[in-house]
């Protein structure tokens, strides 16, 4: 599978779950990730660490549950099964990447 | 087995927020649970009172308590083997309403309730059978 194919279904799956926190969450994640300006949505994986930090300063104890339902969507969209579900969103992703490789 | 209803479903809802809940450690778990219980809701009424439970979230954590419903839905789309699609509804209440519409079209079961059936199953047949039991 490309790699275009899993960052597609990562960006799609994080923003969907920030919407629907509420209408300003992903636009504010994007802004404070391009230091004031939106950077656009097709380099969110380019930012990973950097996105960990940002939903924990943002949204505190609930950053961990923001990060679990992303990882949860990704894994439905691309019909895998879920890596173990821990705090570090970076951790996640490189876990679920590996499962796509060791499935295909 | 158990055909798919109703009541199975709520028992996922509130399996699923628990579990969420979990997330967050007990004691937030506790005071949530309280202060749900102070607005009369209880535990098992969650899924037919979602948008209320969710008022009550976002009222006491702002936006991010949103997040223990999404993730009640993520969990409960995990437990169904369905996806959860967020982008497919207006509302986390109409795709809460959606997803249990499809759930009893589609007569599904859910894990955690087929895991318990089968260790059940199990333990019947080895008790029966056990060599030492009479």
């Amino acid at each position: 599978m490309d790699r275009a194919v899993f960052d597609s279904a990562f960006q799609i799956s994080l923003s969907n779950t920030l919407r629907s926190l509420g209408e300003d969450c992903l636009s504010s994640v994007l802004s404070l990730l391009g230091g004031g300006r939106e950077i656009p949505l097709a380099s969110l994986t380019a930012h990973l660490g950097e996105i960990d930090n940002i939903l924990d300063e943002l949204f505190g104890k609930f950053s961990k549950i923001i990060k679990h339902v992303t990882i949860l969507e990704t894994s439905s969209q691309l019909k895998l099964d879920p890596p173990k579900l821990g705090n570090s969103l970076l951790w996640m992703v490189e876990e679920l990447r590996s499962n796509l490789w060791k499935a295909h | 087995m158990r055909t798919p209803n109703i009541t199975l479903i709520h028992e996922t809802v509130s399996f699923c927020f628990d579990q969420v809940l979990s997330t967050l450690g007990e004691r937030t778990k506790r005071v949530i649970y309280d202060f749900l219980a102070r607005r009369g809701i209880g535990k098992e009424d969650l899924s037919s009172r979602f948008e209320d439970a969710e008022g009550v979230l976002v009222e006491l954590y702002g936006q991010g308590g949103r997040s223990v419903m999404i993730g009640t839905l993520a969990k409960l789309c995990e437990e169904y083997s369905i996806p959860l699609n967020l982008g497919y509804s207006d509302s986390l209440g109409n795709r809460m309403a959606q997803l249990a519409e499809n759930i009893l079209m589609q007569k599904l079961i859910p894990k955690h309730f087929r895991k318990d059936v089968d260790t059940r199953a199990f333990e019947d047949k080895s008790g029966s059978y056990a060599g030492w039991s009479d």
